[in-house]
């Protein structure tokens, strides 16, 4: 038995491609043909022929940015079922973050997780802590990571607010190369807050987390990587590497705008939704706790600013800080619950609903963005649509419209601000790790 | 020359004067019983150790001895300066003694160049904070000379903390001045702002550093530089920046070996690469050598300094 798939829009940036044609797949994934129209492929008899006129092809998804809770919670997500989750999203691969317990800050926890990684549908990059126990304090034994196979560091969820530890970090993380992920919260200036800070906050009573919050620790950051290329290039390997997680302010967009125009090898990921959602949408959903998350949905404000970075190639990837949380968690009122949603499975949707389908994107950049750039920043090898190869593939159909049900997510929790949201724009499968999941 | 308080700026003719001086001593150094000299007979060192220091005030000490000088001791665990007493007026207080010389050894970068700001007397740098500590460098480059024949074009590695460390900073600035190339190996943490300024090759990678040099310097890491986060743990640091017969396994030639001591074993260097001998292979160590030439090179020093 193979696949063949017939019109399709053939999507990947890593090859400068965005033509219609065909490709037959192996029942064991591997690229057995491909043809750009006019060309087409003659069906066989072992073939299984779907017509994809009008869905697309890409290179496989990527989300940089997710928490699958384990080791510690696995009764919010574990590694099945969150692979079950980033499936059913239309993701080949996912990073997570260290935020597990114990945290992933040394070596036997994430060759730990790669060992049982290897036997998953998925492909799973682990990314290190930043500090021991994620305490901001002490750096790790990144070279005992970087062997591991870890090649992004991050405190997620806790920024490192001591700016010498941060210091050392780029310095000692420049003999590895490896990217640095910074979660920009002054923690002192968000501390108990529960949304962002401005009219729907006050109009709620509810405590606000400042969008400077945001801005403070990714000005210094950019500060201290400006003083070490200053002052000690000579010394580091390599230019320190910075990526900025779920970026949510206008004012962290700028100050990213320029550190690009520097020349500093600065980039960026924003989440669907915060170029969805905004505070006003807090204000409407009743105190839901579905609608807490870190940093906070920001104002209109910031959400054009975003759409605009977009569309402008300022925010290099898309990623959904997937946060699973147990019901529990969530449904007890917004200045409670804990922070995050799920995302994997809504991801596609509200990139072509939000983004596409309003043309602030093409569905070219829209894989740029959720496939190619992420993948680069975590140092994968590039997806090459090449007969012989192996195929890493994620297949969209952006005209499909769908509610989105969250009683049916493959997510271990259900927590999700969309909720009954019509999309536009559906993942129906992926080829990936020599299986094709349809 | 009146004081000896670095290398910074010391010429090759200086430097190379030095250890044409060291040389006469060593002969007569290694018999039994070692020949002693009159040269500075009659005369006053005073040992200035405001640091703990077993080798250095042991070599300073006998290479006075051997030139017939008498020593004083002076320590800060046992002196006034527990009682408060500062640096200038300890020193203003042992020159009315009626000496003939400082020896001084202190945590602060700068404290020989301020004795010698404020005394007639020579000054002898025997290590001031992260600074200099030019009597260490110069018998390392005795020792690197009578083993090579010259320092001209020799490629030294000097690898571990640089950032905190005199005997690099000397060992840079000596090495230099005579004509070799120095190259460093270090975690970027370790290494100083504007190392690039210094003239080194800097190398993050120990394997591709030793592939580039003749002999190499192993700095002592000190442990404490964990608790302070310069690197992540002593751990990690052995795994990648220990000198192990591992780390010279590509090499065709031997590695000559030098450590300022005190060493820790198996940390910034394994014990086989310490302890190994002519016969080895991979490296030969010159870390007793270097003991030796530090009494022949301190007697130079105090000769140059004070016979006039």
């Amino acid at each position: 038995m193979s696949y063949l798939f017939q019109n399709a829009r053939l999507i990947n940036p890593e090859e400068t491609l965005d033509k219609v044609g065909s490709m037959r797949l192996s029942e064991s994934g591997v690229i057995e043909a491909i043809a750009f129209a006019p060309e087409t492929l003659t069906p066989m008899a072992s073939d299984k022929v779907f017509d994809f006129t009008g869905n697309i092809i890409a290179s496989g998804l990527f989300d940089m940015h997710c928490h699958f809770r384990e080791p510690g919670f696995e009764y919010k997500e574990d590694l099945q079922t969150g692979s079950r989750s980033a499936l059913a999203g239309g993701f080949t691969g996912v990073a997570l973050m260290p935020n597990t317990e114990p945290p992933i800050d040394n070596a036997q926890v994430s060759t730990y997780l790669r060992h049982k990684a290897a036997s998953l549908p998925i492909e799973i990059e682990v990314i290190g802590a930043i500090t021991a126990g994620r305490k901001g304090e002490k750096i790790c034994n990144y070279g005992e990571l970087w062997e591991t196979g870890v090649k992004a560091i991050s405190d997620d969820g806790s920024p490192v607010m001591n700016s010498r530890t941060m210091r050392l970090a780029f310095e000692y993380a420049s003999m590895f190369d490896l990217l640095v992920i910074q979660h920009c919260e002054d923690t002192c200036l968000s501390a108990g807050g529960v949304m962002n800070e401005g009219v729907y906050s006050s109009l709620l009573g509810l405590r606000g987390v400042p969008s400077i919050s945001e801005t403070i620790v990714l000005s210094r950051d950019l500060n201290l990587i400006r003083y070490l290329l200053d002052t000690k290039k000579g010394a580091m390997p390599h230019i320190p590497r910075y990526h900025v997680a779920h970026i949510s302010t206008k004012e962290a967009i700028e100050l990213v705008r320029q550190s690009k125009a520097e020349g500093l090898l600065v980039s960026c990921e924003v989440t669907p939704h915060h170029f969805t959602l905004t505070d006003k949408d807090v204000f409407h959903s009743g105190y839901d706790g579905n609608f807490r998350m870190n940093p906070p949905l920001r104002s209109e404000r910031d959400r054009d600013t975003l759409l605009q970075a977009l569309s402008d190639g300022i925010i290099d990837a898309i990623a959904t800080d997937h946060a699973p949380h147990a019901c529990h968690e969530k449904d007890c009122g917004i200045a409670q619950a804990s922070f995050g949603i799920v995302g994997l499975e809504t991801s596609v949707g509200l990139a072509f609903t939000e983004l596409v389908h309003k043309n602030i994107i093409s569905p070219y950049r829209a894989i740029e963005l959720l496939s190619t750039i992420p993948r680069r920043l975590m140092k994968l090898p590039p997806i090459r649509f090449q007969v012989g190869t192996l195929a890493n593939l994620s297949f969209i159909a952006p005209d499909d419209e769908w509610l989105v049900d969250t009683s049916q997510l493959k997510s271990k929790s259900k927590n999700s601000p969309f909720y009954n949201k019509h999309l536009k724009g559906k993942p129906i499968g992926v080829a990936c790790k020599g299986k094709v999941w349809l | 020359m009146r004081h000896l308080l670095g290398l910074y700026g010391v010429s090759a003719d200086d430097i190379t004067a030095i250890l044409d001086d060291a040389n006469q001593f060593l002969p007569a150094l290694q018999q039994s019983p070692s020949q002693t000299f009159k040269t500075l007979s009659g005369k006053t060192v005073a040992l200035c150790f405001f640091e703990n220091s077993t080798r250095t005030r042991t070599s300073f000490d006998l290479a006075v001895r051997r030139l017939s000088a008498g020593t004083v001791n002076f320590t800060s665990s046992t002196s006034s300066m527990q009682k408060g007493e500062t640096l200038l007026d300890t020193i203003a207080n042992l020159e009315a003694m009626n000496l003939d010389a400082f020896v001084i050894r202190h945590a602060d970068s700068g404290a020989a160049h301020l004795v010698a700001k404020h005394t007639k007397l020579p000054v002898i740098n025997a290590g001031d904070g992260a600074h200099e500590h030019p009597t260490q460098a110069l018998l390392d480059m005795l020792t690197l000379r009578n083993t090579f024949g010259k320092l001209s074009r020799l490629r030294v590695l000097i690898m571990g903390d640089i950032l905190h460390s005199r005997v690099a900073r000397s060992n840079i600035f000596g090495l230099r001045a005579m004509g070799a190339s120095v190259s460093l190996c270090a975690p970027p943490t370790l290494l100083p702002a504007g190392i690039e300024e210094f003239g080194v090759t800097l190398y993050a990678n120990l394997e591709q550093a030793v592939q580039n040099c003749d002999a190499a310097i192993v700095l002592r890491l000190q442990l404490e530089r964990e608790t302070a986060g310069f690197i992540p743990s002593l751990r990690e640091y052995t795994r990648f920046f220990s000198l192990t017969e591992d780390a010279l396994a590509k090499r065709d030639k031997k590695l000559f070996v030098l450590h300022p001591g005190p060493m820790n074993r198996e940390v910034e260097i394994s014990s086989a690469v310490a302890d190994s001998e002519l016969h080895d292979k991979a490296s030969q160590s010159l870390i007793l050598e270097q003991v030796t030439s530090g009494v022949a090179v301190r007697m130079a020093v105090l000769q140059r300094l004070l016979s006039n």
